[in-house]
């Protein structure tokens, strides 16, 4: 029983496992938690750098992390344009990482992705643009000041942004389209491998 | 490598460029190394202003200019005075278009009197000057796709206008029921040049604005000395209510109707609530008989 020294291809091991790559076209739970826990952990620190910017804004100098806490509550008043925005994004953000449990290929995984560009519209048009057709930025923060100088509101008419984010969305809906048509192939044959496998899997149980 | 993704991504890159391009194209200027140049003032603006019985009317003549390559739509100038809860509209100015070149710009501001002796006389700070607070809102859309602007901006700005310094306050006792009265000397030495121009369109004297149908007036007295000037501000009621509530009593949706010298003006209701939020800082400051 000699072990092969230089060989760096191992057949029987390529034959009866499932590579990285291809297991990126199979269905995973463990991708899923993996995708919800890294998103709602990215959305924390999106939070986070929001409030340090707004506080930037206000007072011209990065707050320390107990300015942060006490600001949260009057910033991020419920009904704020900033808190709608930043909670009505969390759907988005949930759908997206739920869709990572359809491996590359999949009916599911092209849904999904379709889905997003389509909530992502809803939230432009439903949670930004709900309340008014225009936005005020310092709606959150209050006014700013420069000596007697105030400035205390600049508004942003959203009907372009609007119909721009329309026009954008939609041709998202492409990109999962694309990716569904390229990465069948490879799927199908994901599939079938796995498939073979638990067929010798069972063949050597028996025997 | 997803073929299918590339391409896909690809085409959705291709058509936001596209779009993106053919609004932003045609609507930046090829010359962008003078910013003058592109949009501003044509020459020096005129200002005029004028009595109209109790209120200066000041009219601004001049030209902009513009080099942009599309119109600018829906320019919106508003002017207002006062503090963010009691504003005095005095100016609201719309042009549909500015196109490239020169467009002619004429403007009115109205400035009420009586309000402006009543910041006068309100708004003193500890340090004997006066200041009224002014407030710039301006709004404008640009970049034209599709039917809609991408650029649709607007911004509110407030300063404080100067109005004198070297005011002194006198509460008196006011002689009428449920009245106040508020009297401050302001020092000519101080040049306190939109107080004189008030002077100079009232006139020296007594002025009594009543409310038709109501038992509220208001007294204004201005007089002029050797080396300073005297402006008093007095609101009566009646045996029952004082003033602020007799004036917001007679606020309907049209606004509120005052009389002066036999001939009656109407105030908008949000300047009339600004009036009668002034009025309400004269009984804060003053003794209240």
């Amino acid at each position: 029983m000699s072990k092969a020294k230089y060989k760096d291809y191992d057949y029987e091991e390529e034959r009866m496992n499932l590579s990285k790559e291809e297991k990126k076209y199979l269905n995973s739970k463990a991708r899923m938690m993996k995708a919800i826990i890294w998103d709602i952990v990215e959305y924390i620190l999106i939070f986070v750098i929001i409030i340090v910017i707004m506080g930037y804004i206000r007072t011209g100098e990065i707050a320390n992390f107990n300015e942060i806490a006490n600001n949260l509550g009057t910033w991020l008043k419920p009904g704020g344009v900033l808190f709608n925005a930043l909670v009505g994004f969390l759907p988005i953000i949930l759908l997206n990482s739920i869709g990572r449990y359809f491996g590359l290929g999949t009916y599911g995984r092209m849904i999904f992705g379709i889905l997003k560009c389509f909530a992502i519209l809803l939230w432009v048009y439903l949670v930004v643009a709900g309340a008014s057709n225009s936005l005020n930025i310092l709606d959150s923060v209050g006014t700013v000041s420069v000596g007697d100088f105030t400035v205390e509101g600049i508004n942003f008419g959203l009907e372009g942004l609007q119909k721009f984010m329309t026009l954008l969305m939609l041709c998202c809906v492409l990109i999962p389209i694309g990716e569904f048509c390229g990465a069948r192939k490879k799927h199908r044959r994901a599939l079938a491998k796995r498939e073979s496998i638990e067929e010798e899997k069972a063949r050597e149980e028996a025997s | 490598m997803n073929a299918g993704k590339l391409v896909a991504q690809i085409a959705v890159v291709a058509i936001v460029v596209y779009f993106c391009y053919s609004a932003v194209a045609t609507a930046i200027p090829t010359e962008l190394n003078d910013p003058a140049k592109i949009f501003g003032p044509e020459g020096n603006f005129e200002i005029q202003s004028e009595a109209d019985g109790l209120n200066m009317k000041v009219t601004i003549s001049g030209a902009v200019h513009s080099t942009l390559p599309q119109d600018v739509h829906d320019v919106r100038v508003q002017f207002f005075l006062g503090e963010p809860n009691m504003r005095t509209m005095i100016a609201d100015e719309f042009i549909e278009s500015i196109p490239k070149g020169i467009t002619p710009i004429n403007a009115t501001l109205t400035i009420p009197t009586y309000s402006i002796i009543a910041y006068a006389v309100t708004g003193i700070t500890e340090d004997h000057k006066v200041s009224i607070p002014m407030a710039i809102s301006f709004s404008f859309k640009y970049m034209e796709w599709q039917g809609t602007h991408l650029v649709d901006l607007g911004m509110t700005t407030a300063t404080k206008l100067a109005l004198a310094s070297g005011v002194t306050l006198t509460p008196e006792v006011s002689s009428g029921e449920h009245g106040t009265k508020v009297s401050v000397t302001v020092d000519k030495e101080t040049n306190p040049e939109l107080i004189e121009r008030a002077i100079e369109i009232m006139g020296e004297g007594t002025h009594t604005i009543t409310v038709p149908g109501s038992d509220a007036t208001i007294t204004i007295g201005v007089t002029s000395n050797t080396d300073s000037y005297g402006l008093s501000l007095e609101a009566t009621g009646n045996a029952v209510k004082n003033a602020v509530d007799l004036l917001s009593e007679k606020i309907t949706e049209d606004g509120l109707t005052l009389s002066y010298g036999g001939e009656e003006f109407t105030l908008t209701k949000a300047n009339a609530e600004a009036y009668i939020a002034l009025i309400q800082v004269l009984y804060d400051k003053g003794v209240i008989a």
